[in-house]
């Protein structure tokens, strides 16, 4: 069974964050405290992980680590 | 003795990764009394190593310190610089050995007498930056060179974050029976440190490292009806390890910030025209320049988050004033925070949404070494400054 690259993004967003708010795949992670700044490598490190990829200085500078729609292009871009 | 340690890393290491690097070895071990090299693939220490086991425990701590700290800059990227400015001549370093010698004394480590010419030249610095500030509307604030570890520091995480800068308070208990034996033990012992005897207790604050955070403080829970602007000059405090180094890395120096908190569209336009103006003061005192986006100097183990983040949106830019030589010092730092203090301090606007905040800080004491590097140790080379 394959699962859906965005369940497996919100998953590890969801084990990342401190907050049970619910949040829309569009909302920016980091201003709405999805996420806070001290989880972004460890963000980073999953996603290297579970999708075999190599973030790079373009991904952070163009915020496509910022949602989850952001992090889905990435993440298909890079596969 | 020089201890070394080699490290490929290093050879492909970009320049802000080496140059954080050298900062963070101050924190790595305490037999460390200066960085020789970084770079080449080698890191050379001078060292008051004991024997080669505490050698070895030197190379060891560096060998950690130099891993993490690389890989905190791995998304910092080495930009070029997003404007410069070159100076009429050339700055020369050796102008502050001599200004050093003639207008101050060396009081302890990173503390400093400034006499006569040297005062009035950190007098006059602030005045231009206070008149800076003044001239965007700011409030001119005084605070405490204080701050609470209570309250919002725990909520930033900055002792985490920062820790290795901080130096904290203790006072004796107030009690009659441990004052006495405290006076006792100082005339008939010299003891200098209260201990356990003495009901020495934390203060629960620190020397304030930054001016911004009691701003914060004093406008806990506010309901702003519009941006507000402030400025202060604090007496800040970094401990800097093995890099004290006189009006470039003291442990007490003068800070002068203004500090904006406000709707995210009008706090960023302030910060532009702070900046802008403070640029057209390099031209004033014709001193080279340029400004590069920066990041905070995050304790070496918590820093691969927070550089990265910081990096990734760009908040802090930092000018750099020419000393001569391939020498610069970050004199004046323009930095974004988002909702980091808002949040935990509960400020907000009329409509109950959380507001931000930014700060632009000059570090008088660094403009006062770009200004003699440029001119000269000679007071009436100190052209294009107001009077204090």
């Amino acid at each position: 069974m394959t699962i859906d690259p965005r369940s497996r993004i919100r998953h590890l967003i969801t084990q990342l964050s401190a907050t049970s708010d619910p949040f829309d795949d569009g909302e920016d992670l980091f201003t709405r405290g999805v996420l806070r700044s001290m989880n972004l490598m460890e963000l980073v490190d999953q996603l290297e992980d579970c999708f075999h990829i190599r973030v790079g200085h373009r991904d952070f500078v163009a915020g496509r680590l910022s949602s989850v729609n952001a992090i889905a292009a990435l993440v298909g871009a890079s596969s | 003795m020089i201890i070394e340690v080699m490290d490929d890393r290093l050879t492909s290491a970009p320049a802000p990764a080496l140059a954080g690097l050298e900062a963070d070895l101050a924190f790595c071990h305490p037999a460390i009394r200066s960085v020789v090299a970084v770079g080449g693939g080698r890191i050379a220490v001078r060292a008051a190593a004991g024997d080669e086991a505490e050698a070895e425990s030197v190379r060891q701590g560096i060998r950690r310190v130099a891993e993490l700290s690389i890989a905190s800059y791995r998304f910092v990227p080495d930009s070029e610089p997003l404007w410069t400015r070159a100076a009429g001549g050339a700055s020369d370093l050796s102008h502050l050995a001599a200004f050093r010698d003639r207008s101050m004394v060396e009081l302890g480590p990173g503390q400093f007498a400034l006499i006569g010419p040297a005062a009035i030249l950190r007098s006059s610095i602030d005045a231009r930056f206070q008149r800076l500030a003044l001239a965007c509307s700011a409030e001119p604030w005084h605070l405490p060179s204080i701050e609470s570890t209570g309250d919002l520091l725990p909520r930033v995480g900055y002792l985490a974050s920062h820790g290795q800068h901080v130096t904290w308070g203790v006072h004796l208990t107030p009690r009659f029976e441990s004052l006495r034996r405290f006076a006792s033990d100082a005339r008939e012992r010299a003891a200098t440190i209260p201990t356990d005897d003495h009901e020495a207790r934390p203060t629960g604050f620190i020397l304030e490292p930054v001016v911004c955070h009691n701003v914060y403080r004093a406008l806990a829970g506010a309901r702003l009806e519009r941006t507000r602007l402030v400025t202060a000059l604090g007496n800040c405090y970094r401990f800097e390890g093995c890099r004290f180094a006189p009006l470039l890395r003291q442990w007490e120096f003068s800070m002068r910030e203004a500090v904006i908190v406000g709707e995210p569209g009008a706090l960023r336009e302030l910060r532009q025209r702070i900046l802008d103006a403070t640029l057209t003061v390099c031209d004033e005192l014709d001193l080279g320049a340029h400004l590069e986006i920066a990041t905070d100097p995050f304790f070496v183990s918590e820093a691969g988050s927070a550089r990265a983040f910081q990096a990734m949106q760009s908040t802090k830019l930092e000018l750099r004033l020419d000393l001569g030589g391939g020498a610069a010092t970050a004199a004046a730092s323009f930095n974004l925070h988002g909702t980091h203090f808002t949040g935990p301090m509960d400020i907000r606007g009329p409509d109950g949404r959380l507001l931000e905040t930014a700060c632009v800080g000059w570090g008088i004491e660094r403009w006062m070494a770009a200004v003699v590097a440029r001119r000269g140790p000679e007071p009436s080379a100190w052209r294009g400054l107001p009077p204090p």
